[in-house]
């Protein structure tokens, strides 16, 4: 801006750098500590001022101060997003402020870019407004269904890469047009035509999103009914087993009679101890106390119990199950309840496979519904003979050496949702035990 | 002493475990004395809430015991009126849920119903276990323990076992560190700091540690560590007082 005075450029360099700063951060707001908000400034400021002497550099000014603040709040992807987002509605903003300011003052434009008191007046009435309008956006977004991690980050780089491309086609644009001197008109009808297909895109890949979202969660019913169909089978096996036993019964009654018809006590005792002891141990060691799970009742929860205990006893870990009470539901998101007691029996399985002596080897699990709370607890041996119990929530750090248990920490993400779940976690004479507590 | 009850549906097994139980008193010699054996849940709560002396009791309870609540609702009402007492399960392998019994009873012990198992040792081991525990339960009866309470189910510490109390990245909720328990409940710290003994300092905001678990100091780096290896950021100024803490006891 060759010849400029110096308040038109004061003005032009504060205006840029309160709607870069006023954007882009308002939608990160909870990402942001007073040390983070200082360094921003600083940088939107510096960039502000080198771009009102070269208007040419606006591209690398935007670039960078999103950047920095995708940099400073380490969620480079999530808050670079929301800073586009931001942007993006900031400038379309502007041309709906001007245009109602314009309507209200009577001022056309061309006399609010020239006048400086005119400016100041427009900025008094845009800037807390954008703000608003973004911290309702931002409340919204809060809102909104958070979809998983994994399936997340394609979305999230497509979303940013859309964003980007749109961002810098309106900055493009706008400066462009701006530059050559294009008439008014031609440059808002021009804006218009980009709002639309902005609008439309956007439309278009809600859509995409939601069916994504949906997909995945048909996807975690699918394999739900898959287990429940291993279930129901098991439990036929069972049931063809019990009957078979139901027939070696009356077998084994029919010999002992003729023990004791014949008053061959001596050779009763050795029978029984030989044949009848180990049908009977055979009979309470069969599988993994499979009708425990019929008390059961939340459907999620017997999903991966199932799922997992089948995993252990095929890893020759002796896998007990406790369901003393009926348990109907239990106040947490089955998506969550999976994916913390995954991580947690995966651990246990995976504790017990580096235990070479299989007898050593165990798995209880145990659900509780007691009071207005239900518990479950998981319990297995440990190699080690001490464990810092502190250092097990660390990443990479579990109770079975470097590079296992990274599931923790996942864990711990997942708990700050909910204020009625608490973790106990006990470590007493080599048995390892995980509590997990919900409120009802 | 010790009031010992017993509640067995099956009679004969009933007169069986009575007779043991009074054959290991009379010829081990511990004090205790058996209060009341039945074959009804009933008439041993009735026994239990009419006794006015506060003796702490033993009670074998068979799980089975074809009545309108079962031995575990039993052992539920019993830790109500004695939550100290000692609480021994006589049961088949069948009915054993070792983790919820755990949890919510925290038993003596158990004594299986099993024809290869020797019934008599069980009961012995269980009533010399009861003794001991009985003993060191008087001689500490003055001591002072810290509980925290997690959704109403209580964990008890003694104050030289805690290392580290800190506050959880969950939000309004504490870590508790000990030797071998690491627990999460809702509290703050600031509350939290005025029920513990005086050989714990707050060092931050958010973290109190108990002095004499403090192993290594790094001055240069502003850091201690504790004995089980967690690391916490000290402020200069508090290492004196923890130094002087330690040297005091």
């Amino acid at each position: 801006m060759n010849g400029m005075t110096f308040p038109f450029l004061f003005t032009w360099i504060c205006s840029n750098t309160l709607s870069m700063f006023v954007s882009q951060a308002t939608l990160n707001a909870k990402y942001l500590t007073i040390k983070r908000y200082i360094i921003y400034l600083l940088v939107v400021i510096l960039g502000a001022t080198i771009n009102a002497f070269f208007p040419q550099t606006t591209y690398i000014f935007i670039f960078i101060n999103t950047i920095t603040m995708g940099i400073l709040t380490k969620r480079i992807i999530m808050c670079t997003t929301l800073a586009l987002i931001g942007y993006i509605i900031s400038v379309v903003y502007n041309y709906v402020a001007l245009t109602i300011f314009e309507y209200f003052t009577g001022f056309n434009q061309m006399t609010i870019i020239s006048n400086i008191k005119l400016q100041w007046l427009f900025y008094l009435f845009f800037f807390p407004t954008l703000y608003l309008l973004l911290k309702l956006i931002s409340f919204i977004i809060d809102k909104l269904p958070k979809p998983h991690k994994s399936e997340y980050k394609p979305l999230g780089f497509a979303l940013m890469s859309f964003l980007i491309i749109c961002s810098f086609i309106l900055i493009f644009n706008i400066t462009y047009e701006y530059i050559k001197g294009f008439p008014k008109d031609i440059m808002s009808a021009n804006l218009k035509l980009f709002l639309l297909f902005l609008l439309m895109i956007s439309i278009v890949l809600f859509i995409i999103i939601v069916f994504v979202y949906k997909d995945a969660r048909t996807n975690i019913a699918l394999k739900e009914m898959e287990h429940l169909e291993k279930y129901t089978s098991e439990l036929e096996e069972m049931y063809s087993t019990l009957r078979g036993f139901k027939h070696d019964y009356n077998n084994v009654l029919c010999s002992l009679k003729y023990y004791i018809d014949n008053k061959q006590y001596d050779e009763l005792d050795t029978y029984y101890k030989k044949d009848i002891m180990p049908l009977i141990n055979s009979l309470q060691e069969n599988n993994f106390s499979i009708e425990q799970l019929s008390n059961i009742r939340f459907t999620p929860l017997k999903s991966i119990l199932y799922f997992k205990m089948l995993e252990a006893t095929q890893n020759q870990i002796k896998t007990t199950l406790e369901v003393k009470w009926p348990i109907d539901e239990i106040n947490i998101k089955a998506i969550d309840l999976t994916r913390i007691l995954g991580i947690f029996i995966d651990n246990a399985i995976d504790a017990n496979t580096s235990i070479q002596d299989i007898s050593k080897r165990y798995l209880n699990i145990s659900c509780i519904s007691s009071g207005q709370k239900k518990v479950i607890i998981i319990n297995n041996p440990s190699v080690e003979e001490t464990i810092n119990l502190s250092s097990i929530q660390k990443i990479g750090v579990s109770s079975k050496g470097i590079n296992r248990g990274y599931g923790l920490p996942n864990i711990y993400s997942i708990l700050k949702k909910y204020d009625n779940v608490l973790m106990q976690t006990t470590y007493i004479e080599g048995c390892f035990t995980q509590t997990l507590e919900i409120l009802d | 002493m010790i009031n010992i009850y017993i509640c067995e549906d099956d009679s004969n097994q009933l007169q069986h475990l009575n007779q043991t139980i009074e054959h290991i008193i009379s010829t081990k010699k511990y004090p205790m004395s058996v209060e009341c054996y039945s074959t009804s849940p009933s008439i041993i709560l009735d026994t239990l809430t009419s006794n006015p002396n506060k003796n702490i009791g033993l009670y074998f309870l068979d799980i089975d015991l074809n009545a309108d609540i079962d031995g575990f609702d039993l052992a539920m009402k019993i830790r109500e009126l004695d939550p100290r007492g000692f609480i021994v399960f006589v049961t088949t392998h069948s009915e054993l849920l070792h983790l919820t019994f755990e949890y919510l009873i925290e038993p003596l012990g158990y004594i299986i119903k099993d024809s290869s198992l020797d019934i008599h040792n069980q009961i012995e081991k269980c009533m010399s276990n009861a003794a001991t525990k009985y003993q060191i339960l008087n001689k500490n009866s003055g001591k002072q323990v810290i509980s925290f309470s997690t959704f109403g189910t209580e964990y008890i510490f003694e104050p030289m076992s805690l290392i580290y109390i800190t506050v959880s990245c969950i939000p309004h909720t504490l870590e508790i560190c000990s030797d071998d328990k690491l627990i999460q409940c809702r509290g703050t710290i600031n509350s939290t700091v005025k029920q513990l003994p005086d050989f714990f300092l707050q060092i931050s905001r958010d973290t109190i540690i108990n002095v004499f678990s403090v192993v290594e100091y790094d001055k240069n780096a502003n850091k201690v560590v504790l004995k089980n290896g967690t690391e916490f950021d000290v402020p200069r100024r508090k290492y004196n007082i923890i130094k002087k803490m330690q040297n005091n006891k």
